[in-house]
């Protein structure tokens, strides 16, 4: 296998053929004893040749406790359902379950799930480090490696996963100082330039937010303590503007039960093949929730009880190591165009640019032309990002 | 008279095709039209000084034809001769020789008988051929049978006689008697006995048997009458044995649904990266598949890759296969050949369902010392055997890799930090205790080191031992004494993080007491009869902290222990010639035994781990479950004429030692597993017809076979089941059965220049798991294709000598591409974009496909030469076809992206050097 490895492995893409599929339904929810509302989104399955689900909206979502208390979820967008932490929310010890009504008269339940509090994040850490590629003659990847370590000294957690929030902080070049408002018909007299005023002005930074992907997943189920050390939470590379002005993480750690957790551990095999003949066979992962109304139709996902515990660290410019590039943002182009509001609407209107300032004479700071930019360098919201600093930023 | 010789020569040269020559030289001006030829040949022997040479038997009632004269002595010849099978010869010399069904080399002048015998070796040595001819093995003692004064005044006579293995005394069924002269032979009987009606004359005779040496008498036959022969011990070079297949075996024997190939045709095969294996060479026979080109295991008519019992000399391996099915762990110089046996299992054999591939492994050379070896771009061999002395040999054979070397040369961060490295290791050693008492003692150990990117190693080892001691009773009755011991262990150890390093380890022991006993009777009846009893004795899981820092938990799941004991008898008998039947029954009593705990679950509910609802204890050597029951055995065979029989079986098998792994091929970690409380045994029975036809005087070989096969109590697994270190499997498992029905075609082709087959095989295997409990069932208790479910399976062999020393060899295999279980559609969960994925096996890789090529140039012969060497040039997927090994997704969170993976995606070429002394 090795060798053969070596030598002669070759990989191609694989498009399978459109098949046909149900449109499964998935329950996607997590509830917890954080002050956070917990959520429930309800989706279907979708297409290779498709980019996003289809939501089930107008639901009847509830969860219910074994000690007799419940309460509905509201629909806060289309197919996610919410609690209100202030009136309901999960405690240690106590058992829940999701019972949900769908607008096509199907009901469903999941089974019952204990949750169990969670330990607090020992620790929360990043270490620079380069990781030698395959190929040696192309240069090491560098990056931040974020771990963690936890341990339960209270007992009852041995099963946990994580998800985790980034957000990170990135230059705008050119927010806009100006803005045109065409008449009609364009460069006819009727068209207008405003300054942007200070309030509204985009600013020099951008705070992108982005959740994880992956599922993190780990047991002590063969240790004689639980403890879990170095686990590897996320590596953050050098080729994204993260690590160029200031990153943070914030770590969610859940301690979930053995059920929910054999589920991830599944859903994650199947989606983490190799292509060894050695993988086990991948399989239908079917979750803890049942079609009452028209039992054996499968319903995909999980409905699953947590403590949760969170830690959030920085990581800044300075804690980079000497010689340390990260990607410094989007990289733009500026044209400058001459005041002439015919041409400024081709390129505006019609051409992919923006107008972020008037290019000026040296000498005493007439206008003699437009500057454009891309719009990628004059918003943050291209970049699905935002503009705002954080609070705790 | 001169004329002594001609057969000698005759028998020298019938494996050269020569045309004769006509040589129009002698010219005859006296008609002899209607005369016999014995005076015509006496005159002209006077008048023009010819010489004729011929067996006077022969020509007695010969004419001559001549339609003029004068006219040239060939033109006479070959009227006259134009009915007979007598082909002549003229030469330079004026010599004409006679001889029967071919032409020899007319340029080859007969000399005066002292320096005959003399000539005839050296000639052997250079032109002797394919058929073999080694120089030992020519023995020129004339055997006489009648009065050559007087010879009988039939010219048809019939020779009979016994042919037995003279280490033994047991008689040889199946012993192969070929007349080189008449091109035709016939196979001695169950008693070992042969009848051959022929001509008065004389004839080179060659008697042969698999694993043995061939003998050849030369016989002047003037009356009929009996000749016995012993057959030795093999002596000879491997590289130098033609096995010639025994012609009418296909029709003539019971069984049905047995493969053989001897080592020299698993040699001509095109290797990969010069590795000659031993197990891949099955593949190429019909019924037989594996799950990818590159995989461990192989499936026999529809069978899972547990079920087929893997013996080397006699003793079990567990694990056939170097680094996860690169190769298969047999050393090609120690190995004779081996019998696949797909259906009619001998009653003496039981364990597995599926099939029996029994490696024979070679006896030293009891004359000299021979050491040789080989060099491939993966591993290097050698071997020596010899005689220790007069009455013992020895045969031993290592072989390594050296792909550490290699890896750590690849530009490749991962691959120079991995390590993967194996070695095996086989000896017998076989001594003569008296003279009808021989002892047998072999072994064979391989070891498997790999560790991957430096972290995780995994190593496993084979090792068995088996000793037989043989005493024959009387010429009727054989018996065996079998003591066998055989282990198979593996051992995972991760350093990677200290505080979780860990060392697990996994060990079999199989330990086996046997007695064979084989009896004939009479000729019509041969019984085999026996017992044997097996203990088992397995450590599942011993998983233990490595360094002191860890904290892992140690778990040490219980010791699986357990006896196994059969009784079986068996009676071959043939009913007339047309007629055979093969009867057998084999009982077994399966013990599962203390201590153990077992779980109970709940009554009435899914066995899941959640269902437990306590545990029964049993003490140690208490019985914690029994199975047992006959198995039966059963074939015939009924002759339609001398080349064409149809025959029938039936087998029925048990199998109480199963496989664990939940991958499409047998995994690095799986495990073998006893049947206990929960996990049931294994029952296959298979039923199979067949029709075998001999074509072209035996050189074509015809048979389609048919089976249906059901199997009960087959496990497969639960989705996500973990099997590594869990003492309650059976909540990760699921019992079903299963059913495979199939026709295989064979069309075998035995030549002197052009040798192979092509087989095609239409088969299906489907499994099904049925239960009240959705959590028991696989795609909702439908049958669906097994992992190896290869509808189409083609493939061809072919081998074409081009002269002695060079030959070429081909394979190419087509087959359905194997089922696989893919993506059907995408959804939304924890954040990310996640696989849906189809019912179980619902799709197929594409179909493969590939064309093997590989050149073989043997060293010259001479034979006073320091090292005999050879060359050969594989060439292994010729057409580069990038053949689908699997198709895996992989969803990173955000989209889901589908691969597909070939292995040799490209044609791979090696040389490989082998040398001998």
């Amino acid at each position: 296998m090795l060798l053969s490895t070596i030598m002669m492995r070759c990989v191609e893409p694989f498009e399978p053929e459109a098949q046909e599929y149900d449109q499964t339904l998935v329950v996607d929810g997590l509830f917890t004893d954080s002050d956070m509302p917990s959520r429930v989104t309800l989706s279907r399955s979708f297409g290779f040749d498709e980019d996003v689900p289809s939501f089930v909206s107008g639901a009847m979502v509830i969860i219910e406790d074994d000690l007799g208390g419940s309460i509905t979820l509201e629909e806060v967008i289309d197919g996610i359902y919410e609690t209100d932490p202030s009136v309901y929310r999960g405690e240690a010890g106590v058992s829940y379950r999701l019972l949900v009504a769908t607008p096509d008269g199907q009901r469903y339940e999941s089974s019952w799930g204990f949750l169990q509090a969670s330990p607090p994040i020992e620790k929360l850490d990043f270490e620079f480090i380069e990781i030698e590629q395959n190929d040696p003659t192309e240069r090491p990847i560098r990056g931040a490696q974020v771990t963690l370590d936890t341990r339960d000294t209270e007992g009852g957690a041995t099963y946990f996963s994580w998800d985790y929030e980034e957000i990170y902080e990135f230059e705008l070049p050119h927010a806009p100082r100006i803005r045109v408002e065409f008449g009609s018909p364009p460069g006819r007299g009727s068209d207008f330039i405003f300054d942007i005023p200070n309030e509204e002005y985009e600013g020099l930074r951008c705070y992108k937010t982005e959740k994880s992907k992956s599922l993190l997943i780990a047991s002590t189920e063969n240790l004689s303590e639980s403890v879990i050390q170095d686990f590897k939470i996320n590596f953050i590379d050098n080729t994204t503007p993260r690590l160029f002005l200031r990153y943070s993480i914030l770590v969610n750690q859940y301690a979930i039960s053995k059920e929910y957790y054999d589920n991830l551990r599944k859903i994650f095999e199947v989606n983490q093949t190799t292509g060894s003949l050695f993988d086990p066979i991948p399989n239908e992962i079917f979750g803890n929730i049942t079609n009452v109304t028209n039992e054996g139709s499968p319903v995909l996902g999980y409905f699953g009880v947590a403590g949760v515990s969170q830690k959030r660290i920085f990581i800044n410019r300075e804690d980079a190591p000497r010689g340390f590039a990260a990607e410094r943002g989007p990289s733009c182009e500026l044209e400058t165009i001459p005041l002439n509001f015919r041409n400024l609407f081709d390129r505006v209107e019609r051409g992919p640019f923006v107008l972020t300032d008037y290019q000026r004479d040296l000498l005493f700071g007439n206008p003699i032309g437009y500057i454009l930019t891309m719009p990628i360098c004059a918003s943050c919201a291209v970049s699905d990002a935002t503009n705002k600093k954080p609070d705790f930023w | 008279m001169i004329k002594q010789y001609i057969l000698i020569i005759v028998s020298l040269f019938s494996c050269l095709t020569l045309a004769s020559q006509d040589v129009d030289t002698y010219v005859v001006d006296k008609n002899y039209n209607g005369q016999s030829f014995e005076v015509m040949t006496q005159e002209l022997e006077e008048t023009q000084g010819l010489q004729f040479f011929y067996f006077s038997g022969w020509v007695k009632e010969i004419v001559v034809k001549q339609s003029s004269a004068p006219a040239s002595l060939s033109r006479i010849l070959t009227e006259t001769l134009a009915d007979s099978d007598y082909k002549y010869v003229i030469n330079d010399n004026g010599q004409v020789i006679l001889s029967i069904g071919q032409s020899i080399k007319s340029s080859f002048e007969i000399v005066d008988s002292a320096s005959f015998v003399e000539e005839v070796l050296v000639t052997t040595t250079t032109a002797g051929t394919g058929i073999t001819s080694q120089l030992e093995n020519i023995n020129t003692d004339w055997i006489i049978i009648g009065d050559p004064v007087s010879p009988e005044q039939k010219p048809q006579v019939t020779l009979s006689g016994y042919v037995t293995n003279r280490d033994t005394g047991e008689p040889l069924e199946g012993a192969l008697l070929y007349v080189e002269e008449l091109k035709t032979g016939t196979v001695t009987d169950s008693a070992g006995y042969y009848e051959l009606d022929m001509r008065q004359g004389r004839y080179s005779i060659s008697y042969q048997s698999i694993g043995l040496k061939e003998s050849n008498r030369k016989i002047q036959l003037y009356a009929g009458g009996q000749v016995d022969v012993a057959l030795g011990e093999l002596v000879m070079n491997i590289e130098e044995v033609v096995v010639r297949a025994f012609k009418k075996d296909n029709v003539d024997n019971v069984q049905m649904g047995v493969e053989a190939l001897s080592i020299e045709t698993i040699k001509e095969l095109p290797s990969l990266m010069g590795e000659v294996d031993i197990v891949r060479s099955a593949l190429m026979l019909p019924g037989v598949q594996s799950v990818g080109e590159f995989s461990s295991g192989i499936n026999v008519r529809g069978g899972g890759a547990d079920q087929n019992l893997i013996l080397i000399n006699g003793a079990p391996v567990f694990n056939a296969s170097h680094l996860f099915g690169f190769s298969s762990s047999f050393s090609p110089d120690v190995v004779e050949g081996f019998e696949l046996y797909k259906s009619s299992i001998p009653v003496k054999y039981g364990g597995r369902i599926s099939s029996v591939l029994e490696i024979d492994m070679k006896e030293g050379d009891d004359e000299r010392w021979t050491l040789r070896g080989g060099i491939s771009p993966i591993t290097s061999r050698i071997t020596a055997e010899g005689p220790i002395n007069d009455r013992t040999t020895l045969i031993a054979s290592g072989r390594a890799t050296y792909s550490d070397w290699i890896l750590g040369r690849i530009q490749n961060a991962s691959f120079r930090n991995s390590k993967a490295n194996y070695q095996d290791l086989t000896a017998r050693i076989k001594t003569k205790i008296a003279k009808n008492d021989f002892l047998d003692v072999s072994t064979y150990v391989s070891n498997d080191a790999f560790r991957l990117n430096g972290d995780t190693t995994f190593a496993y080892q084979n090792f068995n031992v088996i000793a037989n001691y043989q005493h024959s009773f009387s010429d009727r009755l054989f018996g065996t004494l079998s003591l066998i011991h055989s282990q198979y262990s593996f051992n995972v150890e991760s350093e990677k993080r200290p505080i979780t390093s860990f060392d697990l380890s996994y060990k079999i022991r199989y330990s086996e007491a046997k007695a064979h006993f084989s009896y004939a009777p009479d000729d019509n009846h041969q019984v085999n009869y026996g017992l044997n009893v097996v203990h088992y004795n397995l450590s599942p899981g011993d998983f233990k902290p490595k360094l002191t820092e860890s904290v892992v938990l140690p778990v040490s799941l219980e010791n699986e222990k357990a006896i196994e004991g059969s009784i079986y008898v068996s009676d071959q008998w043939d009913v007339s010639d047309k007629f055979s039947i093969y009867g057998g029954l084999r009982y077994t009593l399966y013990n599962f035994l203390g201590p153990r705990s077992v779980f109970n679950y709940k009554e009435d509910a899914p066995r899941l781990e959640s269902n437990i609802i306590g545990t029964t204890e049993f003490g140690s050597g208490d019985l914690v479950k029994q199975y047992g029951g006959p198995e039966y055995r059963a074939s015939l065979r009924y002759s339609i004429d001398d080349n064409t029989s149809v025959k029938a079986s039936f087998n029925r098998n048990r199998q109480y030692l199963s496989m664990l792994f939940n991958s499409a091929t047998v995994s690095p970690t799986a495990t073998w597993k006893l049947s206990d409380t929960y996990i049931k045994p294994q029952t296959g029975d298979q039923f199979s017809i067949g029709v075998f036809k001999n074509l072209l005087d035996d050189k074509l070989e015809f048979s389609v076979e048919g089976y249906y096969k059901k199997i009960q109590n087959m496990v497969d697994y639960k989705a996500g089941a973990e099997l590594a270190l869990n003492d309650h499997i059976e909540t990760d498992v699921v019992n079903g059965e299963g059913r495979a029905y199939g026709i295989e075609v064979l069309l075998k082709k035995h030549g002197r220049k052009l040798n192979g087959w092509l087989s095609y095989t239409y088969s299906k295997t489907r499994f099904r798991a049925q239960s009240e409990f959705p959590e028991d069932r696989i795609n909702e208790g439908d049958w669906f294709p097994t992992n190896f479910d290869k509808p189409h399976d083609f493939s061809f062999v072919g081998y074409y000598k081009i002269s002695r020393r060079v030959s070429l060899s081909s394979n190419m295999i087509y087959s359905t591409g194997r089922p696989v279980t893919i993506p059907v559609a995408k959804y939304q969960f924890a954040n990310g974009t996640r696989l849906q994925y189809s019912r179980r096996n619902e799709f197929r890789v594409p179909d493969q496909f590939r064309w093997d090529l590989s050149l073989n140039l043997e060293g010259n012969h001479k034979k006073k030469k320091l090292a005999h060497s050879s060359w050969s040039l594989s060439v292994y997927n010729l057409t580069g076809r990038k053949n689908v090994y699997s198709v895996y997704f992989v969803s990173n969170g955000s989209d889901a992206e589908g691969y597909k993976l070939s292995i040799f995606g490209r044609p791979i070429i090696t040389l490989t050097y082998n040398f001998r002394f």
